[in-house]
């Protein structure tokens, strides 16, 4: 209900969305999404002749989307307030209309946290289907089953795919579900603003896969980064890249506010900034990146998007424009963009470390501060992507510098682990086991970071697969084992179901070793001179490819292991799991499982850290009010 | 055992653990990409001091994580609850960020003195080249980048152009590289040169070659459908030959390609070619 209605004691007024407009129905936005984008790819190509159909294409995405999200009612509250009417409520009522729930427009942050967690780990199965695909060209070394220009497709689908999901898997799932349950809070700030972003990430998958097929372009053929001038020139198929990249940056961004805004302003009293878990300031320092990053890929996005269909040359050379602009651009949102894949991964292996060594988190303070610290610094050193590219020389050594002083706040990090280790009770469950494998991942990623911050060696090492391999073990190593770790740890309060321990125990040992023993390799390869994106290679690292490309399908199998195992959990076993089954201090174990639709019927008071575990005398976190010794701050409805 | 203790041990195995691996990566480890170029020695080295600080960092924190983990797995009762739990440590703090800070600054230093070799504004690619005592003459060759090949031109020699390397060794060569149509990347392994090429752009770098050795060049940059066959490997591969050789090749080549020059645009340092037009 709206707040002003509060304010002057008049009942809320409520108005049924679905009243207003077209039904909020998942088919009906569909089929008003396909008409909208047909009628409008007819008149984009009438409307521009001098191009090769982009302008048609691009503007049947852009106003197909339109049209899906309006009929989902995005559109709604809006009118709703030209009107001069109040906003619907955004007070859940009820406990949910069920499973339907999940196919609509929810306004309940715990609906949209279980939308992000099945959607985007249906989008990694699917990119990593690609990986395989990849991975099997490469078993041949002078190319393999799929003709050179597939292989460039499958390369830029697992590329971009894999940024969708590394991009909003941690923040979209465990971010929208637990930071509002871990501050004390009822809702997050912009629900509809928070289902809006959810509702982008399908559409901007769904267009990135229409691409393959030969009626919408048959592909495209730049990889993840879409460098112009080569995306420029390409198929129509980079329409559809370019429009689905561009809705996931715009969703990752709208996201990042609403979380912002609900940290900042919507905590409950007493949960002071040092007393906040550091899940959630993990979520502060990435958000920071998210909000202010993707606008600057959309930018870039965009002048392509021109340059393809008006003809505006942008990073046209010969129609003076500069390649530059692009690649300054994109590396610009590319770095920060990279951290934002992996502090959340540092804010989740902080948190569940505690609970199962039994101690505080040792260096709370300077852990905080180190991920600020990166997320600051992540801003200063994009050049270092583009060393190779002819960037003026005096910017080298700055640009190497700052990259090698971002170990520094990382390295703080490790510290915690360490000392949070000492003297540790340590609990070997699953999601320690997963936490300390992010450790020793993140650990060889981090360091043959290194190695390519270096300008002579990056000369060496550029474009190359020891690039891979690096990227591989911090963002898979680190950020896709938090997300196992995660799961493990918070799937009873997702489900009320605890994930099976046996079958647990065995994704986690194939996972941790096939997926050391795919990427380890990776180094030597790219050492000896193999390079990115190319199907051919040098004959004499044939051996070392079949050994990493085995592994990779076993690291593949592994993955299939975990969804057998959550599918399995969640729908076929009968045990409730415990509320508190991992004995936390956090707030999101105080509560009920299933969590109750307001998530909190009476703020509580935080009077203490998260963190006092091993304490006996310690107090509890926080205290909860007594149902009838104060009014709900807010009337029951 | 005392705290103490707990801390010397891993330690011990940390050094030694550290001290091992730093012989195997300085004797037995012969990293790329060679000695065939000056760059490359600097390239050789510099990947052998970091590999020196990524093992013994990373041994370090392993060693001591896993010895924390066994001395916790092996306690055979709960330790009492202990209040008074490490929250943080100033000293311990202090120095961990101190010696990041020492390790980090020392490579960049590394990096910076290997950058002091550049000559050029344009330089991309820093070869210690000038340091080698290299004559202030170089061989100009351009690299032309092209869907789906590297043409090169040598105009010192008439500017003529061909589709296979060749360059002689004691003299210092200067790439000046650029595209025809979307970005390329000029990648001669065994040179350890990297360099972009990019329409409109006149990127540049030095090398200086040492020994006669066989050339792998690749494309870097992902150009399109057929980059992963732009090549110049195998039989065909560009080749670094001594100056006796080249001299001779010179003569060939010029003999043998000049005449088709003057269907050649006039040398430049960018090319706009004109666009098929049906």
């Amino acid at each position: 209900m709206s707040q002003t209605a509060i304010a002057s004691g008049r009942a809320p007024v409520r108005f049924s969305a679905r009243r207003l407009f077209l039904s909020q129905n998942l088919l009906t936005a569909c089929l008003v999404g396909i008409v909208a984008g047909v009628i409008a790819y007819w008149v984009g190509a009438q409307l521009v002749t001098t191009d090769n159909g982009d302008a048609g294409v691009l503007l049947g995405y852009i106003v197909g989307a339109a049209g899906f999200l309006i009929t989902m009612g995005f559109a709604n509250d809006l009118i709703l307030r030209l009107r001069g009417r109040p906003s619907a409520s955004i007070v859940k009522t009820a406990e949910g209309k069920g499973w339907t729930e999940y196919l609509g427009v929810s306004l309940d942050h715990k609906v949209v946290g279980i939308q992000f967690a099945v959607g985007v780990t249906f989008m990694f199965l699917l990119a990593g289907f690609q990986a395989m695909m990849i991975r099997t060209d490469l078993l041949f070394p002078n190319g393999g089953p799929w003709p050179a220009g597939q292989y460039t497709t499958l390369v830029g689908l697992h590329g971009l795919m894999m940024m969708f999901v590394a991009t909003l898997i941690l923040i979209g799932a465990f971010g929208n579900y637990f930071v509002p349950l871990m501050i004390g809070a009822k809702r997050m700030a912009f629900p509809r603003l928070e289902s809006f972003a959810f509702w982008l990430v399908p559409l901007g998958a769904l267009i990135l896969y229409s691409t393959i097929f030969a009626g919408f372009g048959g592909g495209f053929n730049t990889g993840w980064y879409l460098y112009a001038p080569l995306s420029v020139e390409a198929r129509l198929g980079m329409d559809g890249a370019i429009v689905g990249f561009a809705f996931i940056g715009i969703a990752a961004s709208i996201a990042a506010i609403n979380l912002l805004t609900t940290i900042f302003v919507m905590r409950a009293p007493g949960m002071t900034w040092s007393r906040m878990p550091i899940f959630a300031w993990s979520m502060i320092a990435v958000e920071f990146l998210s909000a202010l990053a993707p606008p600057v890929l959309a930018c870039a996005l965009i002048m392509v998007g021109m340059d393809r269909a008006v003809q505006s040359s942008f990073f046209e050379a010969s129609a003076g424009g500069t390649t530059f602009l692009y690649e300054e651009m994109f590396w610009f949102f590319g770095h920060p963009e990279v951290y934002i894949f992996i502090i959340p991964a540092f804010g989740i292996a902080l948190e569940i470390l505690p609970v199962f060594a039994r101690k505080p988190l040792f260096g709370y303070r300077l852990a905080v501060a180190g991920m600020m610290g990166v997320a600051m610094m992540s801003w200063f050193v994009w050049n270092h992507h583009i060393f190779t590219s002819g960037i003026a020389p005096g910017l080298r050594p700055f640009f190497m510098t700052a990259t090698e002083l971002i170990s520094i706040p990382t390295g703080v990090v490790f510290l915690s682990l360490l000392g949070t280790l000492w003297k540790a009770q340590l609990r070997f469950k699953l999601p320690l086991l997963f936490v300390l494998a992010l450790f020793f991942n993140f650990l060889i990623g981090g360091l043959t970071g290194v190695f390519l911050s270096d300008v002579p060696l990056d000369t060496t090492l550029h474009d190359g697969f020891f690039v891979v391999g690096h990227f591989h073990y911090t963002i898979v190593g680190a950020e896709i084992f938090a997300l196992y770790a995660a799961s493990y740890y918070w799937f009873p309060k997702f489900t009320g179901k605890m994930l099976n321990e046996r079958i647990g125990k065995l994704h986690f040992w194939t996972a941790f070793i096939f997926f050391n023993s795919t990427f380890l390799p990776m180094f030597a390869v790219g050492y000896l001179g193999m390079l990115r994106r190319s199907p051919v290679y040098a004959s004499n690292l044939h051996g070392l490819n079949v050994w990493i490309s085995v592994n990779a399908f076993l690291f593949g199998l592994s993955n299939l292991i975990w969804v057998v195992n959550i599918i399995y959990s969640w729908a076929f076993q009968k045990e409730r799991a415990p509320v508190n089954p991992w004995e936390s201090r956090s707030l999101e174990w105080q509560l009920a499982t299933p969590i109750p639709a307001d998530n909190f019927e009476r703020i509580p008071t935080i009077v203490s850290g998260p963190y006092d575990y091993g304490n006996p005398n310690a107090r509890p976190v926080a205290e909860w009010p007594e149902p009838n010794s104060f009014p709900s701050p807010v009337p029951a409805t | 055992m005392s705290t103490k203790r707990h801390l010397i041990i891993p330690g011990i195995i940390s050094a030694i653990l550290a001290v091992i691996g730093d012989f195997l990566v300085v004797l037995v480890l012969h990293l790329p990409p060679g000695n065939a170029t000056t760059a490359a020695i600097d390239d050789t080295f510099t990947g052998q001091v970091f590999a020196i600080i990524s093992w013994s960092v990373g041994a370090a924190v392993v060693t001591f994580a896993v010895y924390f983990i066994v001395l916790s797995a092996r306690a055979t009762e709960a330790p009492a609850p202990n209040p008074g739990y490490l929250r943080s440590h100033l000293g311990l703090q202090t120095a961990w960020i101190g010696s990041s800070v020492v390790l980090v600054m020392f490579a960049a230093g590394l990096g910076v003195v290997a950058l002091e070799g550049q000559t050029s504004p344009n330089l991309v690619v820093p070869a210690k080249a000038l340091a080698a005592g290299a004559a202030r003459d170089p061989l100009i060759i351009q690299v032309i980048g092209q869907q789906w090949q590297f043409t090169y031109r040598y105009p010192q020699y008439g500017g003529f152009e061909t589709s296979q390397l060749r360059l002689p060794t004691g003299r210092l060569i200067q790439f000046d590289v650029t595209s025809l149509d979307v970005s390329h990347s000029f990648s001669a392994y065994q040179l350890a040169v990297k360099i972009d090429a990019i329409s409109g752009i006149n990127n540049v770098g030095y090398v200086y070659v040492l020994k006669p050795t066989a050339i792998d060049v690749r494309c870097g940059e992902l150009c399109g459908l057929w980059h992963g066959y732009m090549t110049d490997v195998g039989a065909q591969a560009g080749q670094a030959l001594t100056p006796s050789q080249f001299s001779s090749w010179l003569s060939y080549a010029e003999s043998t390609y000049g005449p088709g020059e003057s269907s050649l645009p006039k040398f430049a340092l960018t090319y706009f070619p004109t666009p098929l037009t049906y």
